[in-house]
């Protein structure tokens, strides 16, 4: 794994655990979410501009979604809805965003994050296979969290 | 004496976040107003009198270093303390805006403590310890 790659991965774990008292872990060498259901995915980006800009991308479900949004803003997981979830989790992109940009040390700087249609994690798994030296998979309680630096 | 301050961000949860934050911090404080860009916190200024203000930097329409800049402009709030709360926490970032006027940065993730701490810092207030909520080591 490149050192860009695993730096976001040590940014997403610090900033999951402070942030919202979740705990990510990597997916074991024989482990596939080709393997799971085919959930719903909640995709994000934020662009990262300057010189030789770039996209940080992440995708996870909406179970781990009403998580964060749950832990983060201490309200009830029954209160979560669909709107929450992605206000919660923009917020969460421009933090992991931002501490990012603060280890790696250029001179990039941070676009707005956004929020993208919900697609199935298939679709996703194929972003990923064509990006598999950018792409980092993850699972939070089961669920799939993943990240591409595109 | 109680305080009026002005957050600005445009997350509608990290605006949220602030201000449970600052309402269980023990801070005496009177009203808590809300911007979601730069451009609208200069509204709220035109409406409120502001004791501090805590704002974003990376905001769509007027983002922080721009507001920082028209508020610095205006005498009547050039005054108004401003404290940086961002997650970009690059020197130059922090240098820029202090250049600019601000009197503090907190970079987020935070702690509650540390906005507490940061408000008592810039407003010289005292705390009522009794009111105190912080249950926990979070992050916000």
């Amino acid at each position: 794994m490149n050192q860009r790659l695993n730096l976001l991965k040590k940014v997403i774990f610090e900033v999951l655990q402070d942030m919202f008292f979740l705990f990510p872990d990597e997916l074991d060498d024989d482990e596939s979410f080709e393997k799971a259901d085919n959930p719903t995915i909640y995709s994000f980006s934020i662009p990262i501009d300057g010189n030789g800009p770039f996209k940080l991308r992440f995708f996870l479900t909406f179970e781990t979604g009403k998580q964060m949004a749950s832990n983060y803003l201490g309200e009830e997981e029954k209160d979560i809805d669909h709107k929450l979830i992605i206000e919660t989790f923009k917020e969460a992109v421009n933090v992991l965003g931002g501490n990012y940009l603060n280890i790696i040390g250029t001179d990039h700087h941070l676009g707005l994050p956004e929020y993208h249609d919900k697609t199935s994690l298939k679709n996703i798994l194929k972003v990923t296979e064509n990006n598999i030296n950018n792409s980092i998979k993850l699972k939070i309680e089961g669920e799939p969290f993943l990240a591409i630096i595109d | 004496m109680a305080f009026n301050i002005l957050l600005v961000d445009d997350s509608m949860v990290a605006l949220n976040i602030m201000k449970k934050v600052i309402s269980i911090s023990g801070l005496p404080i009177k009203n808590i107003f809300t911007a979601q860009n730069g451009k609208l916190a200069l509204e709220e200024l035109k409406k409120h009198k502001i004791d501090i203000i805590l704002t974003d930097l990376n905001m769509p329409v007027m983002d922080g270093f721009t507001f920082l800049t028209e508020i610095k402009k205006i005498s009547i709030l050039s005054k108004i303390p401003v404290v940086i709360v961002s997650t970009e926490g690059r020197d130059q970032y922090i240098i820029k805006g202090i250049k600019l006027g601000a009197v503090n940065y907190i970079r987020k993730p935070f702690k509650p403590e540390q906005v507490k701490d940061v408000i008592v810092k810039t407003l010289g207030v005292e705390i009522d310890e009794s009111k105190i909520e912080f249950a926990e080591e979070s992050d916000f």
